[in-house]
């Protein structure tokens, strides 16, 4: 079998098999026509080398094929922008809970022997399958979305009137600030113990509570105060972004100054009972051995309380990275700058 | 701009001339390998990896028509246009006309603009 025939069989592997002898008797009359050419100028038959680079020129046998065949995508390019859009959100969510947070979890709280490779690898291994579940899910469902898009007519399905509206960054929407509003008022009103259930004594109550938690013995103690302070400063910002919408830099800075506190006290009060919390952790995974009701409501109350304290702590971590950048970015455009 | 812009370029000016060529060069029977060295004999370069995609298109839209024949002891396919063809190729000639004039007139003015 010569070059060509290799090239030609090369080629119809890709082709679809109702076209492909159609196909390779024509680009064979064609490759053996410009083959005939050139033997007649240059007088003799082409030498193996001379055949391969006229081969060669062609094309690989894939693309070849190719050309031949309709052009087919699994996200066009109308899809393909909020595509990318979702692998860089699902990346970043994954990148800090699926990596980061483990990571950072195993290195404060678990026990002192892990070293920093141990606990990367760890959490490397752990969450390198949910990646590629995420990236797997995204991309199927757009490509579902893109099947469905890409019927006849489908480009003039849309209406102007529904694009969203154009947001005002630096303005809060007055709901928004409304609901952090009752919401703090709220969670201070339960810290500070200002709930009463009507007809139920406070020794009733007692009766119903599970013995107190070291962990919520010190937020309940020497933390009290502060975390008070916290959200007392929290409910202040929130009700003047009420009163005066339009964002300034100095209420953007204090927010971030806020958040920061926040996410280095509740750091602290982690730091601080890190053996209590690694318990935790490691309890509940003997919560099936854990004979009494009692014994495994102990485990889940410090289990959901360590997590709770966790995510408030990365949660304000972020928000205050968030409003640094917010503040830079102000700084660099050269709008008007209200203080 | 560099080389490798330009031809992008110049590519991307020529493509959507291809199929006026093509169609225009088979008002007269022709098979593959004679179209193909006649658009470049012509100035119209093209590959066989463009050419044969396109006269398949072309004719699946019904603007051509073909049969296979032997000739010098070769089976070839020989293409030509379809009636509906001829319509369409005037169709594309008048409008390259037009296109080719509005075309004069803009870089008449920014000739004249820039000097």
């Amino acid at each position: 079998m010569d070059l060509v025939d290799r090239y030609l069989n090369a080629v119809g592997f890709w082709l679809p098999k109702d076209r492909k002898e159609d196909i390779l008797k024509e680009l064979a009359e064609d490759i053996r026509s410009e083959m005939e050419e050139k033997e007649a100028g240059l007088g003799r038959p082409l030498t193996q080398a001379e055949v391969e680079a006229l081969l060669k020129r062609r094309g690989r046998p894939s693309l070849t094929a190719s050309r031949f065949l309709p052009s087919r995508h699994l996200i066009g390019p109308s899809l393909f922008p909020m595509y990318v859009f979702a692998l860089k959100i699902a990346g970043l969510i994954w990148f800090v809970a699926a990596l980061i947070l483990p990571l950072v979890f195993s290195l404060v709280l678990a026990s002192r022997s892990s070293s920093f490779a141990d606990a990367l690898g760890e959490s490397i291994s752990s969450s390198w399958t949910l990646a590629l579940t995420w990236f797997a899910l995204i991309t199927v469902g757009f490509a579902v979305a893109e099947s469905v898009q890409d019927r006849p007519g489908s480009g003039l399905n849309w209406k102007p009137s529904r694009l969203p509206a154009v947001k005002n960054l630096r303005r809060v929407p007055r709901a928004s600030s409304l609901a952090e509003v009752l919401f703090g008022v709220f969670i201070f009103s339960w810290w500070m113990g200002m709930f009463r259930v009507p007809g139920v004594t406070p020794e009733e109550i007692e009766l119903l509570r599970l013995p107190e938690s070291p962990l919520w013995l010190s937020l309940r103690g020497p933390f009290l105060l502060p975390i008070a302070l916290l959200l007392l400063a929290g409910i202040v910002l929130a009700v003047i972004s009420l009163v005066r919408p339009q964002l300034s830099r100095w209420r953007v800075s204090a927010r971030a100054a806020l958040d920061a506190v926040t996410a280095g006290l509740i750091t602290a009060v982690l730091l601080t009972h890190k053996d209590e919390i690694h318990g935790a952790l490691r309890g509940l995974k003997g919560l099936r051995e854990a004979g009494e009701g009692m014994a495994k409501l102990h485990i889940l109350r410090d289990w959901v309380l360590s997590n709770v304290l966790f995510v408030v702590a990365l949660g304000s971590f972020i928000s205050c990275i968030a409003g640094v950048v917010k503040l830079a970015r102000w700084s660099r455009e050269t709008g008007p700058c209200p203080h | 701009m560099t080389n490798d812009q330009f031809d992008t370029l110049r590519l991307e000016l020529r493509r959507g001339c291809v199929p006026l060529a093509v169609l225009a060069e088979l008002g007269k029977e022709r098979y593959g390998y004679t179209l193909r060295k006649s658009l470049i004999e012509k100035g119209m370069a093209i590959d066989e990896g463009t050419l044969y995609p396109l006269l398949r298109r072309l004719e699946a839209q019904g603007l051509l028509v073909s049969e296979w024949r032997e000739e010098e002891k070769r089976p070839r396919r020989f293409y030509q246009l379809s009636a509906e063809g001829r319509r369409i190729l005037d169709r594309l000639i008048a409008e390259w006309k037009a296109l080719s004039a509005s075309l004069a007139g803009i870089i008449k003015e920014s000739n004249d603009g820039s000097r």
